[in-house]
């Protein structure tokens, strides 16, 4: 890639697969070490979104130690940030010697967020609860209106009741 | 068939940039061999439509969508 043509700087968003051997708890090191490397070429990251484990839709094989290694699942996170093109060239030496990088992806996108589904597919929990806190609310409002229901079927037992009694 | 009279997906949500992550909304647009449907037939616009395609590709490179699903 030709980084010469345009020297100003631009937003990028960088999009990275954590290999999955990592544990839970070695998983935020990791992409603290690949946030190090951007915070050193950008001032400015617009949004970020921490890894999380996803099914990969095929294998993907990456070469550890000179021998292939397969992977079905990954750490999927990524961050956007602001930089100019000669950097970009920099980070993508960094990504391609960090052997917890299973694969990364760098596009040029826009300032404004560009995420129009309401959450990533297996997104984290704070995502979730969200969903979850109206779903609960509904229920309630559920409740109330059959206790609504319910009050209108008293005046008609009761009409039975003066029924009954007109007929005696 | 041909879908006639529908505004294009994209253009009717005001999106500016189709995202590679978005694979919920990029699955609408592939048939069940994971391949893309042609333009004509998905009425997206020819700028939104290339720009589909484009993501598409990207999200098959990051493993997000199968490049063949049998």
């Amino acid at each position: 890639m030709n980084h010469n043509e345009n020297t100003e700087p631009r937003v990028y968003e960088l999009g990275y697969h954590l290999v999955p051997t990592l544990s839970e708890e070695q998983v935020p090191g990791a992409s603290k070490a690949v946030r190090g490397m951007i915070d050193g070429i950008s001032k400015d990251i617009i949004a970020e979104e921490a890894p999380v484990f996803i099914d990969l839709a095929y294998q993907v094989v990456k070469t550890i130690n000179h021998k292939n290694k397969r992977f079905d699942d990954a750490y999927f996170g990524f961050i956007k940030f602001e930089a100019s093109p000669e950097d970009i060239a920099k980070l993508e030496e960094g990504l391609k010697k960090d052997e917890n990088v299973l694969r990364y992806l760098i596009v040029k996108t826009l300032r404004e967020n560009t995420f129009i589904s309401k959450k990533f597919p297996s997104s984290n929990a704070k995502n979730r609860e969200e969903e979850v806190a109206p779903v609960e609310e509904a229920p309630a409002s559920e409740v109330a209106e059959t206790e609504e229901e319910k009050e209108p079927k008293n005046p008609i037992d009761d009409m039975d009741k003066a029924i009954d009694k007109l007929v005696a | 068939m041909k879908i006639k009279n529908q505004q294009c997906y994209f253009s009717a949500n005001n999106v500016k940039l189709i995202d590679y992550k978005d694979t919920e909304i990029l699955k609408k647009f592939l048939n069940p061999h994971a391949r893309m449907i042609a333009g004509e037939h998905t009425g997206i616009c020819a700028n939104h439509q290339r720009q589909l395609a484009t993501a598409v590709k990207r999200a098959r490179f990051m493993a997000l969508l199968p490049v063949v699903a049998r």
